[in-house]
């Protein structure tokens, strides 16, 4: 695949538009750096959000009946919880939220938003991305996800909590008012109560989608259906936003006044019906999620679409697909993942909020009771679909989380060891298997599910299969750092950290992927070590790498190398004394997503290690305040960062700290490989892209 | 290779003590299978750690050796090597085929188990509800019954009631004969009061199952013999985890689950090297691990005989029975605010036959709501004579039932 841009136009697109008002600039912008930033500030906003729930789940597991400190007080004044100590159903949204959050409003937006949008037009040598505008509505398309995924915590019943799987039936038992408490029927669901309402029209359908538990009062003079205060807020303010950002750029009315009031008031207008609508669909925590990840699936094809048309049609020229940073690579194959696996996961969801509604049992089985209670869409439903679909996106969407963490690490790797990748063809291809592979492997989530053995079997050997790619990419990390000249900064340890990391989370999969031994570690805490070692170990010290070897470009400063070195060694240590245990408790067959352990006889003696596990998280999550201190600190007291701080190859270091609207003064043209460190041709140990040297070769081989 | 060949690697290599008394090994496993899960377990870890140790020590040398030297102003300028990554992929490419081939074979033993259709296998039903197990034991005829077959408000009849059982259905044919939500509340309460099983009481073969106290019964099975547990689910996905049989399946609402496996030891084997006479004092201790059972018959001094219930002998005092036959000797303090110990003291007893009873855990493993973490249940294995007499013959014929206890609830 040779494609190569067209040859640019005479004067770059930066300098035809007038100055953008401070609104277009800094809040709806359609500069892929600004809105590359807002993903980042999004993703770190959630992962404070989402390590507090973690840190919540440590101090019930390791303290089961012991007061929660701060919040135990709070809550319980607020009359949410009867005492101090956290009960188990909150105990079970906290676990769900936390991987809801962390996965989709973290790892996601960090890494596919934030550095896809900054890394890939600077890259390629783009000046912005394929679709501006697109790009910015993929953000703001964003926020009211997460919006009503915030407010979930505040509707009826609480967030949801059937963990961030939301297995069927479970999801579908619905809670209200904190109780578990069965559906019956709305009126329409059998033919006797659907004459009696089929004049009614509206009627009938509003109190269809309406919750009539059997004791509970009249949904109506309840007001159930209707979000809490705070929620409701949030939620309109969300949706404002967004139709505001279409505002900004679609109104023409003659004068900026007209064009904001205009905007203003549809914006409200919009996002006012949208909010009624928002209500009756996510009427509890549960739908609230279904609804929230939906929105956000949108959000992320739109993402891919631009993606990989910036790669395909926006490259400079010169740079030919072979000639395209790792990270780049890894981006592309990801937007694939994206947009061949979300529509799958948007009809998983679809069905599962028409499920929670009552008005359909795509899900629920015949014969199906609740608390010795019959459901009214209790129907011909398979539980095993909701698995089928839901792991046909989520599998491929790890590695999505995995993939461009790979791309960045090979990087940095060779920046910092001052060699080429080694083995970049193979790197490539590698990934292109890893995608490949990674939509004919879901099933391995569900080897003890009850589904067909021999299916397994199946799903086993892809699994194995998937771990070869893995292999080649690691072996091929190891081969750049050979022979390297290294340089330890912040981020190339982070990323060192990666591999070793990654290492182990994917040896741990090896065990799982067999489906015999899957057996003895199925849904126990060896899952949640394995977990947490490729999603943390793995793509969150990848993501700390990514920032801190490219802090410089986005905001013209130097971070400070002390603090970093700390941050990286606290949240190393800390991290492997967190999860290394867990593999123990799993191998043992503690159970995951229990509340505690004290019901069972035969895992009491591990109560001093789940608490060495919690105080170590502890100081995993203390540890990254040394992180935000140098994040701010950095930005406002740092020294200013140069053009190529790091002595990188590839285009981004071609151009200013941090470079400026249009990205070039003028467009790059490109000659050979993004890793030429340590080329013989040149006195320097790295040669840039854009640099034309006699006898450089073209692209990488292998 | 056909269905049920399991290739075992030899498991003695690696029966290391890993565990230096922290538990931190695999449980111990009483299962014919699961020998081969733990084997294969033992492989997988000492290929991976290998793996990893290799990895390791390689990135720690490099780190090393290849730090960044000012006198050295270039690293090595190689972009790769074709058969180096020929090598690293062909091996572990080869090594994981061998894995997934060797973990078909320990599969199918376990999920394929040819023991499925030994006519002499105990059959058990386990129904999984929010947060209970319940156990349903065939009877004599060594057949169970039809279960989890609910009615429907669309039903033109009142459901079957069970011989002797009273309700009181409202004067109409059946539930389609009122208004929807009436119907479905008198259904409710039969089911919670009558029928919470949804068993098919028209069903000859379930005439004699033991099904009524089938909620949270501890699950007994016989040692030695295999045993066939149908897996179902009243409302969620459960999962039936024995981590010392080596045995998972989740219980699916709308679907029916079989696990086969043979236990090879019994509690007995346990209980017995435990079952002594005791002075007080020396039990004390010994209940701070758990709940001890008493032995209490006519040779047991201060013991009282009486008549009434299944357990003749027993020691009582002044507030009444302390400790019956079989009964729980527990550290913890009763209704009379004292523990039994206490209360065999003031009554002048100095020793007591007692014995450490042996069960094992069964764990619900996968989420079902916020009381998942306390559904668990006893496994108690009887030796096969003991279960026979308990649970029925289990004849060679009552194995033959063509009748899954949940077929017709699951129709997929």
């Amino acid at each position: 695949m040779t494609l190569i841009a067209p040859p640019p136009p005479a004067a770059s697109h930066a300098y035809e538009h007038e100055p953008p008002s401070f609104v277009r600039k800094f809040i709806f912008s359609t500069d892929h750096k600004t809105i590359g930033l807002q993903f980042m500030f999004m993703g770190m906003i959630f992962f404070a959000i989402g390590g507090l729930l973690a840190m919540l789940i440590r101090w019930q597991l390791a303290w089961p009946q012991r007061p929660v400190p701060i919040l135990g007080a709070y809550l319980h004044n607020q009359g949410v919880w009867s005492g101090t100590t956290m009960p188990p159903d909150f105990y079970t949204a906290v676990f769900t939220m936390h991987g809801t959050i962390m996965i989709f409003f973290v790892i996601i937006p960090l890494l596919v938003g934030g550095f896809g949008n900054y890394l890939i037009p600077l890259k390629i040598g783009a000046g912005d991305m394929a679709f501006p505008f697109l790009n910015g509505f993929v953000f703001w398309l964003a926020i009211p996800a997460g919006a009503i995924m915030v407010a979930s915590f505040f509707l009826p019943g609480g967030a949801a909590a059937a963990g961030w799987t939301s297995y069927d039936p479970l999801s579908q038992v619905r809670g209200h008012d904190g109780r578990w408490a069965p559906l019956t029927a709305p009126p329409y669901a059998t033919p006797s109560g659907f004459s009696e309402h089929l004049a009614d029209g509206w009627d009938a359908i509003e109190q269809g989608l309406r919750i009539q538990n059997a004791g509970a009062p009249d949904p109506k003079t309840a007001g159930q259906g209707d979000w809490p205060g705070p929620a409701l807020v949030s939620g309109f303010v969300s949706c404002f936003l967004m139709f505001s950002y279409l505002g900004a750029y679609t109104m023409r009315l003659g004068s900026r006044p007209l064009n904001w009031a205009a905007t203003i008031l549809l914006a409200s207008i919009a996002g006012l019906i949208v909010l009624h609508g928002i209500q009756y669909a996510a009427w509890d925590g549960q739908s609230a999620w279904f609804l929230s990840l939906t929105i956000l699936g949108f959000s992320s094809i739109l993402g891919a679409v631009n993606y990989l048309a910036t790669i395909i049609k926006l490259r400079c020229p010169g740079m030919t697909m072979f000639r395209l940073p790792l990270s780049i690579w890894s981006l592309f194959f990801t937007s694939i993942l994206v947009l061949l696996a979300t529509p799958v996961l948007a009809a998983a969801l679809t069905m599962n909020l028409l499920d929670h509604n009552g008005l359909t049992s795509f899900f629920l089985p015949f014969n199906w009771t609740v608390a010795n209670q019959l459901q009214s869409n209790s129907g011909g439903g398979y539980a095993l679909l909701h698995q089928h679909l839901f792991w046909f996106y989520s599998h491929p969407a790890v590695y999505i989380m995995i993939l461009p963490a790979m791309g960045i690490v090979s990087d940095i790797l060779a920046a910092g060891a001052r060699k080429p990748v080694f083995g970049y063809r193979p790197m490539v291809y590698a990934l292109a298997a890893i995608v490949f592979l990674g939509f004919i492997v879901w099933a391995h989530h569900m080897f003890m599910s009850g589904m067909n053995p021999t299916l397994g079997t199946t799903f086993a050997v892809s699994t194995m299969f998937i771990a070869v790619p893995s292999a080649i990419k690691t072996f091929n990390w190891l081969g750049t750092l050979w022979g390297g000249n290294i340089r330890y900064t912040t981020a190339m340890c982070n990323a060192i950290a990666f591999v070793l990391m990654f290492v182990v989370g994917g040896l741990s999969g090896i065990f799982m992927a067999s489906t015999a031994v899957d057996v003895q570690v199925h849904a126990t805490y060896f899952i949640v070590a394995h977990i947490h070692y490729v999603l943390f170990g793995a793509s969150t010290f990848g993501i700390f790498a990514a920032i801190y070897f490219w802090y410089p470009k986005m905001f013209g400063r130097m971070m400070n190398e002390k603090l970093g070195k700390i941050h990286f060694v606290l949240s190393f240590i800390a991290f492997n004394c967190t999860f290394f245990p867990m593999h123990i408790l799993g191998i043992q067959g503690v159970p995951r997503r229990v509340a505690s352990f004290e019901s069972y006889g035969m895992f009491d003696h591990f109560a001093p290690m789940n608490q060495f596990i919690s105080i170590s998280a502890f100081v995993l999550g203390a540890a990254q305040v040394f992180f935000i201190v140098n994040f701010i600190g950095s930005w406002i007291w740092g020294p200013r960062a140069p053009r190529n701080p790091w002595q990188a190859t590839t285009l981004e270091w071609e151009t200013s700290s941090p470079p400026p609207h249009g990205n070039f003064q003028k467009v790059p043209v490109v000659h050979h490989g993004p890793y030429e460190y340590s080329s013989p041709l040149v006195e320097e140990d790295w040669l840039p892209q854009t640099r034309w040297v006699e006898g450089a070769p073209g692209a990488p081989r292998p | 290779m056909p269905r049920g060949t399991a290739v075992i690697p030899h498991s003695s290599v690696a029966a290391f003590p890993l565990a230096i008394g922290w538990d931190w090994w695999l449980p111990p496993d009483y299962s014919v299978h699961g020998h081969a899960i733990d084997a294969l377990f033992i492989c997988i870890f000492w290929l991976t750690s290998a793996i990893f140790l290799g990895v390791l020590v390689t990135l720690v040398y490099f780190m090393v050796r290849y730090r960044h030297d000012p006198a050295r102003k270039k690293g090595l300028f190689i972009h790769g090597n074709t058969r180096l990554e020929i090598i690293w992929t062909l091996i572990p490419a080869v090594i994981l085929i061998a894995l997934a081939i060797v973990t078909k074979g320990v599969w199918d033993n376990y999920r394929y188990n040819a023991l499925a259709s030994d006519p002499d296998r105990a059959q058990i039903l386990v129904v999984g509800e929010q947060f209970k197990w319940r156990v349903v034991y065939p009877g004599p005829d060594g057949r169970l019954g039809r279960y989890l077959l609910y009615p429907k408000t669309t039903d033109l009849q009142w459901p079957q009631l069970p011989p002797g059982a009273s309700f009181d259905f409202p004067p109409v044919p059946g539930p389609a004969y009122m208004k929807e939500a009436e119907a479905r509340k008198v259904l409710d309460n039969y089911i919670d009061q009558i029928n919470p099983l949804g068993k098919d009481f028209s069903d000859p073969d379930g005439v004699d199952d033991d099904w009524q106290n089938s909620l949270a019964r501890p699950l007994e099975i016989p040692k030695g013999r295999p045993v066939d547990i149908t897996l179902g689910s009243k409302d969620v996905i459960h999962d039936f985890c024995l981590p010392n049989f080596r045995v998972k399946l989740d219980a699916v609402p709308g679907m029916k689950g079989h696990v086969v496996f043979v236990a090879e030891k019994s509690s007995e084997e346990f209980e017995k090297p435990t079952r002594k006479v005791y002075t007080l004092d020396d039990l004390e201790k010994l209940l701070a691990d758990g709940d001890w059972q008493a032995i209490v018959g006519p040779d047991s001094p201060k013991a009282f005989h009486e008549r009434r219930g299944r357990h003749d002998w027993l020691y009582k005092d002044a507030d009444g029975t302390i400790v019956r036959n079989g009964g729980v000797i527990s550290s913890a303090a009763d209704e009379t605010g004292k523990t039994t110990i206490q209360r065999l003291r003031a009554i002048g007893v100095t020793q007591i036959e007692a014995f450490k009873p042996k069960y094992w855990d069964l764990i619900c493993e996968e989420l079902c709501g916020q009381g998942h973490y306390t559904m668990t249940d006893k496994v108690i294995v009887l030796e096969d004579d003991a279960y026979r007499k308990k649970y029925g013959p289990q004849s060679a014929t009552a194995g033959d039932s063509t009748t899954d206890p949940l077929a017709a609830a699951t129709p997929r």
